[in-house]
């Protein structure tokens, strides 16, 4: 092949601009650490390298979500702890005034200073329900927080020895709602990280019983019914054994039955405040007797003539304490005790649930920081530049830009014209 | 007898042959670094002999050499190579011109590193998250309103960014345009010289040259083809359409279309068709401003559409901590200035359609239940020519199911489950005319599936079908408005903003679910404030919800295969036009192999043609003595 002086400059320019170009790039990869600063470096790493940002940007924030969420549920065992040690001194005097001991000449004053002292503790138990957390606000309310979720109904009267004037608790209404705050902990998972008032400061389980006959009755149109904020279809046609049968077959801690005047009760299975609701213009429950027909919202929208019971825990300390001053033994030794036992097995097994979910938080976090830290050695492995082999190559490449400038230095040169006269 | 000076003229012949050889090297060295020069030789041939075979020749031994004369100075050139060259740098400047493009387009989007619509998708994800955590917070509502003005003005920038560099390549076309039209001027006028010479027998190898290099120059903005087969008219192709023909050429005009933005177009004069283009700078510009950078401005769109609809229809359900409902988080304008959707498509002053975008039914399903019916739906796709889609469903098939068939049979519409899990159909970008990007076509059911079981139309068969071609189609919809979106107005990424409402009062950010109050129909009071239900809805429906975005499940599959798409497309330009840089150098150090000066070469001859010359002046040196001696010295 012919070549030309023209040729070989060319190629030597060519050669060089390339190594240029390399060097620059080698050089970039290595101030900046990283192997692709555009897609099409490699379309795959990049979407790949996307895919990583985005999922480590989410681990964080899954990662703020946990800790709130495991501060909000360690402050409200803290509070459900102190319930617990409250209920239990309650429980010895409570065991203490059945058993007898304090009767005699002075018991029944002994047993106003137990009510005096009750009293106490039911004042305590109303403030820990009301607990607010670090901004101020009420951690046992749900969702409500411009009002305290637990209200005192107080009447003022003269105290036993007919002295003075002192304010007497005759009731503790819930002023709060059933929501459940939701931390989202990973892609589609959440995790409740409150638990409302009506649930964990509950004695006994709530019962509502209709009284109408239902035998003939049969759903008008499909509709649908809330039962603690579970909602559940009934079509139509739907006879009083179909809705029972809907009702327990929902997840919900609620079982309903048919009673022997054909009439339907409802019985939570665990103590906690029942709620009921058509919503969407529906009238089922309201068909089946067991909220009024133009009540308000739950609570308190039984029907007038359906039969309800169930004691929140104020409830039952409430009337532990009207038992102790009147003095009626066999109801402090019976219903009294027992329901204690049974709200105190309540928040004991609220505060296992609280426990568990902590566990859990905790779990997802460590998995989280696997995540995270897989997940940012992926995207070093991704992104990042390997500095020795980086540094080899600039090396490399740089030799070899001295052997072309050097070899070129010695080919463009030489001519016959040199060797003219 | 031959004259007495008739060596003086052999030498004499000799001489001026040789300086013409010399003063040819000294061009040949002159332009040793002319890029488009071609070496010239010079051809030295032995001149015509005496006798001629005649009755009047001498009677000698003969024939007698009567030295030599330049019979021709030639070019030294490879035709072939020449078209080889032509053809690559076609090729050449069509991939570069595209990788140009492309790589701005790259450092538009900024993936995967910078500052993206991606980042500041996760940032408004984060917000909502942290919203959901304190919905009674003003500061992290403050946040969400600031990071969604964030991703905002961020589509914003990327639209107006992709728009620029569209007007880029139109006005980079009308250029090369223009030069192209004065290069095939050129080539007429030096035909038209070239023939002029050839005709006197002369070679005008510089004019071939500059020839050759208006061609070279001319193959890189178009697809051309040049025939020399008829030696007095040389032919350049476009295509198959005849450019220059030896001094004549077809006139081109650039011509812009106001329907079209004023994009501007090559037509031919004479025939008023448009020049059919395959390759070459001109058809890379004109397929990166008519396809690929549209397509990247339709992704922007049809990114901000689902996004700002996804956020909306979440949004509307919910409410803000001061009871307000049923309000939207973006605004954005709409096609039709009325609430029906109805458009005037041809600016007539009626309006002649109604354009939805997406359309939710009134029940909530179950996706995993069989649906128990059976029917035909019919969608017409959004090609221009309705072309009618059958997707029909039968009475096992599970709502999942038809869902999955409709969005598989890419019918122009995108079904999914909402956040209520109602039945969601969205319109998808138009194949061919974005002006219908986001137009519902058609919703047709023989049966009762988007009838009694969803409760998107009215009524089943043809009567009860939607068409967008008429107007106040909107009434055969069972739902209410406020479950309709309307049909965005074009460019739509530079049209959103968020809502005056929340602007103006981030307690207007719905955060929390509502309830059912009196028995009515509807949510219609807040939960308490600190629920932020609704807050993690939206951040769902902004991650991994399957909420459908143009056939992709969510948004962040939809982005990643944007830019994934973006990414292959430039890599592969960046491949193609190295490749054929290469092969481009590959050619031309063959023709310069061929036809480049080489200076060695040069001086060879050089010195041989000037020992000749030197040798012929030492023959007249000669022939004058041998006068010297016949006129002088024979006198005595």
């Amino acid at each position: 092949m012919r070549i030309t002086g023209q040729m070989t400059s060319n190629s030597l320019v060519k050669n060089l601009n390339r190594h240029q170009a390399d060097l620059d790039e080698i050089q970039t990869q290595i101030g900046t650490g990283l192997k692709i600063r555009k897609p099409s470096d490699d379309p795959g790493l990049a979407t790949n390298q996307m895919y990583f940002r985005t999922r480590l940007h989410e681990l964080e924030q899954f990662g703020r979500n946990l800790d709130d969420g495991k501060a909000r549920l360690d402050q409200t065992d803290g509070a459900l702890s102190v319930a617990t040690d409250i209920l239990q001194r309650v429980r010895v005097l409570t065991v203490q005034a059945a058993n007898g001991i304090y009767q005699g000449d002075k018991g029944f004053e002994l047993e106003a200073a137990i009510g005096k002292e009750i009293d106490q503790h039911l004042r305590a138990l109303i403030e820990i329900a009301n607990s607010r957390d670090a901004t101020g606000k009420f951690i046992f309310g749900g969702h409500t927080i411009d009002k305290a979720p637990f209200e005192v109904i107080e009447t003022k009267e003269k105290n036993l020895k007919g002295l003075g004037i002192q304010e007497r608790i005759v009731g503790v209404e819930y002023r709060g709602d059933i929501g459940e705050q939701i931390r989202e902990i990973d892609r589609g998972e959440y995790i409740g990280v409150t638990v409302p008032g009506n649930r964990v400061f509950w004695g006994t389980n709530t019962s509502v019983t209709a009284s109408k006959d239902l035998t003939e009755y049969s759903v008008p149109s499909d509709q649908r019914i809330k039962i603690n904020g579970v909602e559940i279809s009934i079509a139509a046609g739907d006879k009083l054994d179909d809705v029972i049968d809907k009702i327990n077959s929902s997840p919900l801690d609620v079982k309903a039955s048919r009673l022997g005047n054909n009439n339907i009760s409802l019985t939570t299975t665990n103590p906690h405040q029942m709620w009921l609701e058509d919503i969407e213009g529906g009238t089922v429950l309201k068909d089946l007797g067991l909220i009024e027909p133009n009540s308000s919202e739950p609570p308190g929208n039984f029907s007038r003539s359906a039969t309800v019971t169930g004691l929140s825990i104020f409830d039952v300390l409430i009337q532990l304490k009207n038992d102790l001053t009147s003095g009626d033994q066999e109801k402090i030794s019976g219903k009294d005790l027992g329901d204690i036992d049974l709200a105190l097995e309540n928040i004991l097994r609220h505060r296992s649930a609280v426990g568990a979910k902590v566990n859990r938080i905790e779990h997802h976090a460590q998995r989280m920081d696997f995540d995270r830290t897989f997940m940012t050695e992926l995207l070093a492995k991704n992104e990042s530049v390997d500095l020795p082999e980086a540094i080899m190559n600039l090396k490399w490449l740089e030799s070899v830009h001295n052997y072309a400038l050097n070899i070129g230095s010695r080919i463009i040169r030489p001519t016959l014209m040199d060797f003219l006269r | 007898m031959g004259s007495t000076f008739s060596g003086l003229e052999v030498s004499k012949r000799g001489l001026s042959a040789h300086q013409q050889a010399l003063n040819t090297t000294g061009h040949n060295v002159a332009n040793a670094d002319n890029k488009n020069y071609t070496r010239q030789r010079v051809t030295i041939g032995a001149a015509d002999p005496i006798y001629d075979a005649t009755f009047n020749r001498a009677n000698v031994a003969g024939q007698i050499g009567q030295g030599s004369v330049v019979t021709q100075i030639e070019r030294i050139k490879d035709n072939f190579i020449d078209e080889r060259i032509n053809e690559t740098n076609t090729e050449k400047n069509y991939w570069g011109v595209k990788q140009e493009y492309l790589s701005q387009t790259e450092v538009i989007f900024g993936e995967p590193g910078g500052n993206t619509i991606r980042t500041q998708m996760d940032q408004v994800w984060s917000a909502f998250q942290e919203l959901g955590n304190y919905p009674d917070e003003s500061a992290h509502r403050a946040v969400v309103k600031e990071k969604a003005n964030g991703l905002v003005s961020r589509l914003d920038d990327t639209y107006k960014k992709l728009a620029f560099l569209k007007d880029q390549a139109n006005r980079d076309f009308e250029t090369k345009s223009n030069q192209l039209i004065s290069l095939s001027e050129s080539i007429r006028i030096l035909n038209e010289k070239i023939l002029k010479s050839e005709t006197v027998g002369d070679t005008p190898n510089d004019l071939y040259d500059r020839r050759d290099k208006a061609i070279g120059e001319l193959a890189g903005l178009v697809d051309i083809t040049v025939s020399r087969s008829d030696k007095d008219e040389f032919m350049v192709y476009i295509g198959q359409q005849i450019l220059v023909q030896g001094g004549k050429k077809n006139e081109i005009k650039i011509v812009g279309d106001a329907e079209r933005d004023g994009k501007l177009d090559l037509f031919w004069k004479d025939s008023g068709d448009r020049v059919l283009m395959r390759s070459g700078r001109l058809q890379g510009l004109l397929e990166m401003r008519d396809y690929v950078i549209p397509e990247k401005i339709a992704q922007v769109d049809s990114f901000t559409v689902n996004m700002v609809d996804t956020v909306n229809s979440v949004h509307r359900d919910g409410f803000g901590m001061n009871g307000k409902t049923n309000l939207n988080f973006f605004e954005i304008k709409t096609l039709s200035n009325n609430s029906m959707g109805e458009f005037d498509s041809n600016g007539d002053g009626i309006n002649d359609m109604t354009a939805i975008f997406r359309v939710t039914g009134k029940t909530s399903l179950e996706k995993d239940r069989p649906i128990g019916i059976a029917g035909t739906l019919t969608f017409h796709k959004n090609d221009g020519n309705n072309t009618p889609v059958y997707v029909s469903y039968s009475k096992d098939d599970t709502v999942g199911q038809v869902i999955s068939r409709i969005n598989n049979s890419r019918v122009g519409i995108n079904a999914s489950l909402s956040h209520d899990s109602q039945l969601t159909l969205k319109a998808t970008l138009s194949e061919d005319n974005p002006k219908m990007n986001f137009v519902i076509q058609h919703l047709e059911d023989s049966g009762q599936f988007l009838v009694g079981l969803s409760g998107i139309l009215s009524g089943s068969g043809s009567a009860g079908s939607f068409d967008y071609r008429k107007t106040g189609e909107i009434n055969k919809f069972q739902t209410s408005s406020e479950d309709i979106a309307l049909t965005p107005y074009y460019n739509p990424s530079a049209r959103v903003k968020i809502s005056d409402e929340i602007q103006g009062n981030e307690l207007s950010i719905a955060a929390s679910r509502g309830k059912a109050i009196g028995g009515s129909q509807d949510y219609n009071l807040a939960n308490g404030h600190k629920d932020g239900s609704n807050a993690l809805l939206i951040a769902a429906a902004l991650r991994d919800k399957p909420v459908m975005v143009e056939y992709d499940n969510n948004f962040t599959s939809f982005y990643a295969y944007s830019i994934s798409k973006l990414g292959t497309e430039s890599r592969e330009a960046k491949q193609e036009s190295e490749t054929r840089n290469i092969l481009m150098t590959e050619y031309e150090n063959l023709r310069q192999s061929i036809s480049g000066v080489g200076l060695d070469e040069e001086m060879a001859s050089m010195v041989q043609f000037q020992q000749a010359y030197n040798a012929s002046a030492k023959m007249i040196n000669m022939q004058a003595e041998i006068l010297d001696v016949i006129i002088n010295r024979l006198v005595r």
